[in-house]
């Protein structure tokens, strides 16, 4: 049984969008924390 | 291979800024610890951005850069996904962090539950399992370190190793856990961003489809969804991750590091996030055999072919983002185990008096004790370290029910956790020498879920999860 | 020491057995893991080490610790020694007339890690730039796991992993109304 080509190509575009939006996610945290003074 | 793609010159370029940054980084944010809480845990009060980067970064270690894509080439599409499916470590700990902080808020690490929780017998064998996991893993770091460097420069990896366990011994060393945490969110930017540049590229220059169409052509069972080696692989690997995560205190002291309410959050989103990394990651490896790469030895697949698609670009990048990696893991590495032997051994078992100043101080020595004793280690380069890391599934996968187990249900036993722990370890390492490395983890996981529900059934320990508030000394 | 290199070389001769073009090999292609080993994941590694480099190291084993002499020598005849074969082929037919993969190899490689093959019996030989064979033919067997032990393992897997997600949704997700 094998991966059809669109299983595979959705799982791997699937997987480099949530990776794209990772440092995003994390930098907009990071200055909402640090506007609030609550980095540590 | 023989060729190196970036010159020794640009090699030690690269490590002597990123090693000075660090440290001096190290050093800027050390200046505010004042006490061993600061040292130890960053004064307990981690906010969320820097709290789920710390967790990603250090799940992401030269595993997720080198092995994502070594399994991939070998065990194919399974490979990718079983690897990433190790997120699921960082998942199921969520909700055991905000519980971890809210029964022992005065805690330092896990060996304190576990020797409060269960007594000082199941102890000693959790510190044992820990021992041998964190030091293999802590080698493991290391001489990957080394090898990369000497792969991608041809700097001898002696110098390699010794140079990157004395920057991360450094910046550890002077800034602590607080250094550890704000280096890993640099790092983790790094990383995703390394990671998805090499990723793009190979999606657009080779193509999917070519891909696809050549491997069905030539290797026709990387896409094979019934591959049966990568079958067994599955649910070993993914109890292998979540006894490694579960059990260490890598984890457990970052539960107690972070913000009250935080933990939660930060392990759940860092969980999320790390998914896709190794399917990005390790997706490179499938295009190996299209443009013609076949590596000398499977672990080296992902650089060679980052290195193809972007040229001499490519290996800077590759060096970088591994070398982020690595970094990020065994600062955490240093940090969690230098706090274990402080509380577990110096002041558990040598001067249980000690006080507070004494203990900041014994661990700052143990951190230098520890990566002396690792670069000791890493020196004889025994290459068959990696299969080392996959013999430790057999110990911590015995883990995961004690753990899961003593923090919810007042009934369960010291007594048969020790004995889950002892037996689970020993059914694994059969297993690992009789069937093979991918039933280590599952047979200890099963055995020690057998005596586990024995020990539920046929005793009542009814502890008083008081005892943990106040975090009282062995007896 | 020449007497015993020259012994080494002509045992070595006889092991290694077969013929390129009427000729001694020069190239001895050999399965990593071990010789006859059966191939349950269809990933393999093969090698081609230098014959100097296994006399080398069959000498030192011999002298035992007598000194850094042979080991120096062992290392100025492992630097960048260079061979004929340009490229490993597999075929399924010990007389290679049908060719399933072609592999590129550089002239200082010695090793090559390969992947993803389905059950059956392969050939790999190596040949030089003008199509002749420079070394021994290796016969490769790939056999993957019973289906039955597969699925065993993962259903245990699978079960076990079921009965912790089950307990974790019932006690530990839920237990902040509990608290």
């Amino acid at each position: 049984m094998i991966i059809s080509l669109e299983t595979l190509e959705a799982l791997v575009l699937a997987a480099m969008a949530v990776t794209c939006l990772s440092p995003v996610i994390l930098i907009i945290l990071l200055i909402k924390d640090w506007l609030k003074e609550e980095l540590w | 291979m023989d060729y190196n793609p970036i010159s020794i010159t640009t090699a030690l370029v690269i490590l002597v800024v990123f090693g000075a940054v660090w440290i001096f980084f190290g050093w800027w944010l050390g200046r505010k610890n004042k006490s061993l809480d600061d040292f130890m845990l960053a004064g307990r009060n981690v906010g969320l951005a820097f709290a789920g980067a710390t967790a990603m970064a250090t799940w992401i270690t030269s595993n997720t850069t080198l092995v994502a894509p070594q399994l991939t080439y070998e065990l194919g599409v399974w490979g990718m996904v079983g690897y990433s499916l190790a997120a699921l470590g960082l998942i199921l700990f969520a909700p055991m962090a905000k519980r971890i902080k809210e029964l022992m808020p005065e805690g330092y690490t896990c060996g304190d539950f576990i020797r409060v929780r269960y007594g000082k017998t199941a102890w000693i064998a959790f510190l044992v399992v820990s021992f041998c996991y964190a030091m293999g893993w802590l080698v493991s770091l290391g001489m990957a370190g080394g090898v990369l460097l000497n792969t991608l420069s041809g700097l001898s990896y002696h110098l390699g190793m010794t140079v990157i366990l004395a920057i991360c011994v450094g910046y550890t060393l002077l800034g602590g856990l607080r250094a550890v945490i704000a280096t890993d969110y640099v790092q983790t930017i790094i990383i995703i961003v390394g990671v998805l540049i090499i990723g793009f590229v190979c999606y657009q220059t080779v193509g999917l489809e070519k891909v696809y169409d050549y491997n069905k052509e030539h290797h026709p069972e990387l896409l094979n969804l019934l591959f049966p080696a990568a079958m067994m692989f599955l649910f070993n690997n993914i109890f292998f991750g979540l006894g490694e995560i579960f059990h260490s205190n890598v984890w457990w002291s970052r539960a107690l590091a972070f913000r009250p309410g935080i933990g939660r959050k930060a392990y759940f989103m860092s969980g999320f996030l790390w998914l896709p990394i190794p399917i990005v990651a390790g997706f490179i490896a499938l295009s190996a055999p299209v443009l013609g790469l076949y590596p000398d030895s499977s672990d080296m697949v992902g650089p060679m072919v980052a290195a193809n698609l972007l040229g001499d670009i490519g290996a800077i990048f590759v060096f970088i983002v591994v070398f982020s990696a690595l970094a990020s893991s065994l600062d955490s590495l240093l940090a969690a185990t230098s706090d274990l032997v402080t509380r577990d051994i110096y002041n558990g078992l040598i001067n249980k008096k000690a006080d507070k100043k004494t203990l900041h101080r014994i661990s700052k020595l143990v951190i230098l004790g520890l990566g002396f004793v690792t670069w000791l280690l890493c020196l004889p380069k025994i290459t068959t370290l990696g299969a080392l890391l996959n013999f430790t599934g057999a110990f911590v996968a015995s883990t995961i029910w004690p753990i899961v187990l003593g923090l919810y249900q007042r009934r369960m036993s010291g007594d048969f956790v020790t004995a889950a722990l002892v037996l689970g370890t020993v059914s694994g390492l059969i297993g690992y020498h009789t069937i093979g490395f991918y039933v280590a983890a599952l047979f200890s996981c099963i055995v020690s879920f057998v005596i586990c529900m024995i020990g539920l059934l046929v005793k009542n320990d009814n502890f008083d999860w008081q005892r943990l508030k106040s975090m009282e000394k062995t007896q | 020491m020449v007497p015993v290199f020259l012994l080494l070389l002509t045992l070595s001769g006889g092991v290694a057995g077969s013929l390129c073009n009427g000729q001694q090999c020069s190239l001895h292609l050999q399965l990593k893991d071990g010789k006859d080993e059966v191939i349950t994941a269809g990933h393999f590694n093969l090698e081609w080490p230098t014959e100097k480099e296994t006399h080398a190291s069959k000498q030192q084993a011999l002298e035992g610790d007598s000194g850094g002499e042979s080991s120096a020598i062992k290392e100025a005849l492992l630097d960048n020694d260079q061979h004929y074969a340009t490229r490993l082929k597999i075929s399924s037919e010990s007389t290679f007339s049908n060719v399933s993969h072609s592999i590129k190899i550089h002239n200082t490689q010695r090793a090559i890690s390969l992947t993803g093959f389905s059950d059956g019996v392969y050939y790999a030989r190596l040949f030089d730039a003008n199509d002749q064979a420079v070394s021994n033919s290796v016969e490769l067997t790939v056999n993957h796991h019973s289906m039955f032990n597969v699925w065993l393992v993962f259903i245990s897997g699978a079960t076990l992993f079921l009965i912790l997600i089950g307990y974790m949704m019932a006690n530990v997700f839920r237990h902040k109304e509990e608290a």
